[in-house]
């Protein structure tokens, strides 16, 4: 299929992926919840079922990967995008090693037992349901689902759709993609890629790590800059929280915004205002169902807001404005569509908002 | 030359008062959420393309009520429908949209 | 604990109903609308509704000349609510249960004749225990008088502990009563949840919503031996029940229905009735989005089967606390008559509904044998009661299994943790901050109030003391039993002021979630994934060591559970409001024990309760020789408050008494300072520093006694 076929899928349909890029371990023993406290930038407030959405940062307060941290029956199992199942179990040992040594903790990749499939769109649930139980339908937003056959099903979803990461043991892996797959036939559903993932999330400001560059501008792009303070806490130990902090102090005074463009430029073209170089374009890709590239810049605070008059890039020699708006940038199908009310089988007689509002 | 070292210089007239406009809205809104909501955060840490519901702010149907509540009685922006109100309710800046509509709809 | 295990347990049967609802007074209004197919529901008049999205409500047409009145300076919220005594509509719908029963209270030994009464808001909104013993005052019925306050399923919650009491022998006869007035505040909170239908109600179909009303309905409950000689008609079995909490949201249900399930499937088995053997089931379904769908899940689920189904909302509305006991009522008018009644108004099923809730214009035939009735409410606060008809099933009793007590947690004025005994004055005042997120990882203290946090902390503090972590499906089978005398404090005040400040069509729908009295408990069982059997009793002062003693009770007879946490708690209200009914707390603060059911041979040194006593307020020493039945009375006694210690020499046989006034070691803490003196016990035969002891609470509502003893190496 091609990139706009499956991005169509995922907006429409349901998409079925390999979670490949993803990596999984595992954190049980009385210590688990001290090591995730000095690990996690957010509190994590974690009942048995439920889902923390956190960030892993460098040293530096860089973020280096999305990351899940999900509270099972024995423990938390963590999944990463970003880094490496050893990149992530030697963040974990140095945490470990430096803020509660004695913790009694055991930490586990279990990459290789695993493999995590991947669903998203507007009519994710029913094809999840149909295949791992009714049991789906009811689960809310970030909550991990133990199914039959080992098989667990956390709700989440960066693409602003119905998204679900289902993991699978290994040996059970294959049958379960073959069951999606002739199950989502009923669904028009299709195999998506990564760069469909990460196009959809660009569209929808879901922070992937592959949507961020380095800038010019400015050296290190900390969530302050990534409009990711939701994710960390100022008063809690983690890596990074010290330069996060000085950061904080003294803020470069630019963040990252939603921009949309006619034309389409390289990443690190220079955002203007006048002739006074005021950010930098992060990553734009073409959004059809908006006719218009559409993506993320660095942008001086002041004219970071949505509207901000008098911004442009120059493209060809030619000026092109940019204009900052407020993302999601879509009408997702999904807000639409309630499980249970709204089945796949009755869409042609539901008439939905258009996916951009005019 | 960074232009965060030059400061409000850089701007045009327009656009500082856009900004400045924005700015005021934007410190309210931040306001109301806090105190409606008790989040333990200072307005600064809200940054403005927060999602409120889902991920974000996660926040769920009660504090839903408590903000279109507030928005009403504090801010005297009433959300019409239910589209009104989840369109106005995605993000900080959703609801700072609103309202800055809304308050340069009742000037004209 | 208190039968013998070759003993049958008594056929519990109600004699006598009575009914006041939004389509009259009396039973026989109630069954001619459901007859007739006509609701009760009407744009009201009672005070004005252009503030909300609906106009309308299932008043009580017996006050249909009467208007609220706003509060202001001079008279405050509890002052215009008096102006529609709860009391009035619950003297009413009592003469006409005791009338079919009749049943005359003087007739009653003195302190036999106990009340169970469910109610939502009380009188008020700070009148819970009050109200129940000025009906027992009213009646003349002199024994325990307990409320229930679990929101929408208190009544159904007060049927099934009714059918206890008497099971145990704790009472001749129990009058279960339920009550609800409707007022502007109440509505306004359901209001601005956004669950109120701009229409009529319509269970199981559109448009979704749920109408508010109000009602009172009493039944006389009794075994039918005494029924029969005294010349009374049974009626109908009271053949089991079940609690069970979703632990899930504030306000919505558990979406898998699984909580629902639990305690349908734990009344079943309470009543020895198989699922297959359910002829009907008149479901909760208020109408809401969220629970209608859900509710049928669970039903069909633990059923096994597509049971006929409706609803009874649809003709008098949702009426609050009097909900349960009213549906109970229809149903058993219905099972008289050999037909179920109907859902009115239903126009297809919503999706997930189910497609045939008897959506007749009136009642359709259909012989009932057995009968379930669903209630599920804020919190997640979800009872069922089974009931049948001329019951020759012979329910095993579930011999009686040995009860310990596994650790302790308290919240009080002096932090965390039991303060040394050595006081000179009483430790009064408020909780200081805590540390929550060390004692509760898992709660976000964000909407957190003071008595959710108070008491979350003291249950997870007594697990932890009890070495115990909770996985997976034990969860299922670990329960909250709590007790409270009031609303919550901050958050009742911040939604009187969300009104005061911005106007009926603003109030505070997270203070309104928040404030019903249940609402730590369900919080509590959220925040620990506490999904077994849970309830929120009172009983004024002493109310903790009830709750300590129903667990116990509930743990030594039930199979759905293994542990539960039993305690209080008590908030003081930051600003002293005039026209209270009572003195408020001095002294606030919460305190859980974990009681643990042994099943397995258990080695070691355990503190055991071995038996307990329930009596009318004051009879201590009725309640010491209950709770001493077989064994020897302690020397050492722990009371809530001050008692005649003379009392006792009939109990003890020989030795003095040594009684340690815990009001001098504790302030006034209506429900807590009973649980500090459980505690206390607790603490120190587990220290060693004695081997038994008899725990008091000479009460407001009713006294009850617990018996503590060291035993070690637990055979079974």
């Amino acid at each position: 299929m091609s990139l706009q076929s499956e991005i169509e899928t995922v907006r429409q349909r349901v998409g079925i992926s390999s979670r490949n890029h993803l990596c999984l371990v595992s954190v049980r023993g009385t210590g688990a919840l001290a090591l995730l406290d000095v690990t996690s930038p957010v509190p994590l407030f974690l009942r048995e079922g439920q889902i923390r959405h956190t960030l892993l940062l460098d040293d530096g307060a860089r973020p280096v990967a999305d990351l899940q941290i999900a509270h099972v029956e024995d423990g938390y199992i963590l999944m990463a995008d970003g880094v490496s199942e050893s990149e992530l179990l030697q963040h974990l040992e140095t945490r470990r090693n430096l803020e509660v040594p004695d913790a009694q903790v055991v930490i586990e990749g279990i990459g290789e037992r695993f493999r995590v499939l991947g669903l998203d769109g507007p009519y994710a649930w029913e094809l999840a349901s149909g295949v791992l139980g009714p049991a789906v339908l009811g689960m809310p937003y970030l909550t991990v689902l133990q199914c039959e056959r080992g098989v667990m099903c956390l709700r989440g979803g960066k693409t602003g759709e119905y998204g679900y990461d289902i993991i699978v043991p290994a040996d059970k892996a294959a049958t379960v993609e073959s069951e999606l797959e002739a199950a989502g036939k009923a669904f028009d559903a299709g195999r998506i890629s990564l760069p469909a993932l990460d196009h959809c999330a660009l569209e929808n400001w879901h922070f992937s790590p592959r949507n961020v560059r380095p800038s010019r501008l400015v050296p290190v792009l900390t969530p302050i800059e990534l409009q990711l303070q939701w994710r960390v806490n100022f008063g809690r130990k983690y890596a990074g929280v010290a330069a996060l902090s000085r950061r904080r102090a003294e803020p470069s005074g630019y963040r990252v915004a939603c921009v949309t463009l006619s034309k389409c430029v390289p990443d690190g073209t220079l955002v203007l205002s006048g002739t006074q170089v005021v950010g930098e374009i992060q990553t734009l890709v073409f959004s059809q169902p908006r006719d218009e590239f559409i993506g993320t810049a660095l942008v001086y605070q002041k004219l970071a807001s949505p509207g901000s008059p008098g911004l442009s890039v120059v493209s060809e020699g030619e000026s092109v404005a940019l204009t900052v708006r407020t993302p999601p940038l879509l009408n997702n199908r999904s807000l639409f569509i309630t499980p249970h009310r709204n089945p796949y089988a009755n869409r042609i007689h539901e008439s939905f908002p258009p996916l951009v509002a005019r | 030359m960074n232009p965060t070292e030059l400061g409000d210089q850089i701007l045009s007239p327009e656009q500082r008062a856009y900004a400045s406009l924005y700015e005021k809205v934007l410190g309210e809104v931040r306001d109301l959420l806090i105190a409606a909501l008790n989040l333990n955060r200072t307005p600064d840490e809200i940054d403005p393309d927060t999602a409120l519901f889902g991920t974000g702010l996660a926040l769920d149907s009660l504090d839903a009520v408590e903000i279109v509540i507030g928005l009403e009685t504090q801010m005297g922006v009433k959300l019409e429908g239910q589209a009104q109100q989840r369109q106005a309710m995605r993000s900080v800046n959703a609801m700072v949209e609103v309202v800055m509509a809304h308050r340069a709809g009742g000037r004209s | 604990m208190d039968r013998e295990a070759t003993t049958p347990p008594p056929r519990v049967v109600i004699t006598g109903m009575g009914a006041v609802s939004a389509v009259g007074t009396g039973c026989e209004a109630l069954w001619q609308a459901v007859e007739q197919g006509r609701d009760g529901l009407r744009p009201i008049d009672r005070f004005d509704t252009s503030a909300f999205g609906s106009r309308l409500g299932g008043m009580w047409p017996g006050w249909s000349d009467r208007r609220q009145a706003v509060p202001d300076a001079e008279r405050d919220l509890a002052s215009v609510a008096d102006d529609f005594p709860l009391m009035q509509m619950l003297v009413i719908a009592a003469n006409e249960a005791f009338s079919q029963a009749r049943f005359d209270p003087r007739s009653v030994r003195s302190g036999r004749a106990a009340i169970v009464f469910g109610t939502c808001f009380g009188q008020g909104f700070n009148r819970f225990a009050e109200v129940a013993d000025t009906f027992g005052a009213q009646f003349g019925l002199t024994g325990p008088r307990i409320t229930i306050s679990t929101a929408c399923s208190s009544s159904t919650n007060a049927v099934g502990l009714a059918r206890d009491l008497l099971e145990q022998g704790r009472a001749d006869v129990v009058i279960a009563v339920g009550g609800d007035v409707l007022l502007r505040e109440v509505y306004a909170g359901f209001c601005s949840l956004g669950v109120v239908s701009p229409e009529k109600c319509a269970p199981f179909s559109t448009p979704y919503g749920i109408t508010l009303a109000e009602g009172a309905g009493v039944v006389v409950v009794e075994s039918v031996e005494q029924a029969l000689s005294r010349g009374a008609t049974p009626l109908v079995d009271v053949l089991g029940y079940g609690l069970s909490a979703d632990a899930f949201h504030e306000t919505t249900p558990d979406p898998t229905g699984k909580g629902i399930f639990r305690a349908i499937r734990g009344a079943l088995v309470d009543a020895g009735v198989a699922g297959a053997e359910v002829d009907y089931v008149n479901a909760h379904a208020t109408g809401t989005e969220s629970n209608d769908r859900t509710e049928w899940q669970a039903i069909r689920d633990a059923l096994g089967k597509d049971v006929p189904v409706s609803a009874t909302k649809s003709v008098i509305g949702h009426a609050q606390g009097a909900a349960g006991i009213l549906e109970l009522i229809t149903v058993v008018m219905a099972m008289q008559r050999n037909v179920v009644p109907p859902t009115l108004r239903f126009q297809g099923p919503r999706p997930g509904c189910p497609t045939d809730p008897i959506a007749d214009e009136g009642p359709r035939s259909l012989h009932v044998q057995n009968a379930v009735n669903v209630s599920a409410a804020f919190g997640g606060a979800n009872a069922v009661v089974v009931v049948g008809r001329d019951s020759s099933v012979t329910r095993k009793k579930q011999a009686s299994t040995r009860v310990v007590i596994g650790g302790m947690g308290l919240v009080g004025p002096r932090g965390v943790g039991l303060p040394s005994m050595s006081v000179e004055t009483p430790i009064v005042g408020d909780v200081p901050p805590i540390p929550l997120e060390t004692i509760v990882p898992s709660a976000d203290p964000r909407r957190l109030d003071p008595s959710s946090r108070y008491f979350t902390a003291a249950a997870a503090l007594a697990l932890r003391d009890a070495n115990i972590v909770l996985r997976g499906e034990e969860r299922e089978r670990a329960g909250v039993f709590m007790a409270a005398t009031r609303m919550p404090a901050e958050s009742s005040a911040r939604c009187s002021e969300s009104i005061d400040r911005y106007g009926v069509g603003a109030a505070s729908a997270s203070a309104f979630a928040r404030m019903s009295v249940n609402s730590p408990a369900g919080t509590c069982a959220k925040m620990l994934g506490l999904k077994g059997p849970s309830t929120t009793l009172t009983i004024g002062r002493g109310s903790g060591l009830f709750a300590i003693a129903s667990s116990a009770q509930w743990l030594a007879t039930r199979t759905d559970a293994e542990l539960l946490v039993a305690g209080s708690v008590d908030e003081r209200p930051r600003a002293v409001r005039k026209n209270r009914a009572q003195d408020a707390s001095d002294t606030e603060g919460a305190a859980c024990v974990v009681l643990q059911k042994v099943t397995e041979p258990t080695p070691g040194v355990h503190v055991e309760i071995l038996g307990w006593g329930l009596a009318a307020a004051g009879d201590v020493a009725t309640a010491c020789r209950q709770a001493c039945q077989g064994e020897e009375m302690p020397s050492l006694v722990f009371t809530e408050s001050p008692f005649e210690s003379v009392v006792l020499d009939g109990v003890r046989a020989t030795g003095v008494v040594d009684v340690v006034d815990v009001s001098q070691f504790w302030g006034n803490a209506e429900a807590t300072r009973s649980t500090v003196a459980f505690c206390m016990a607790f603490d120190g035969i587990r220290g060693d520093r004695f081997e038994s002891a008899l725990v008091v609470a000479p009460g407001m509502s009713a006294c009850v006694a617990i018996l503590l003893k060291k035993t070690k190496d637990i055979r079974v």
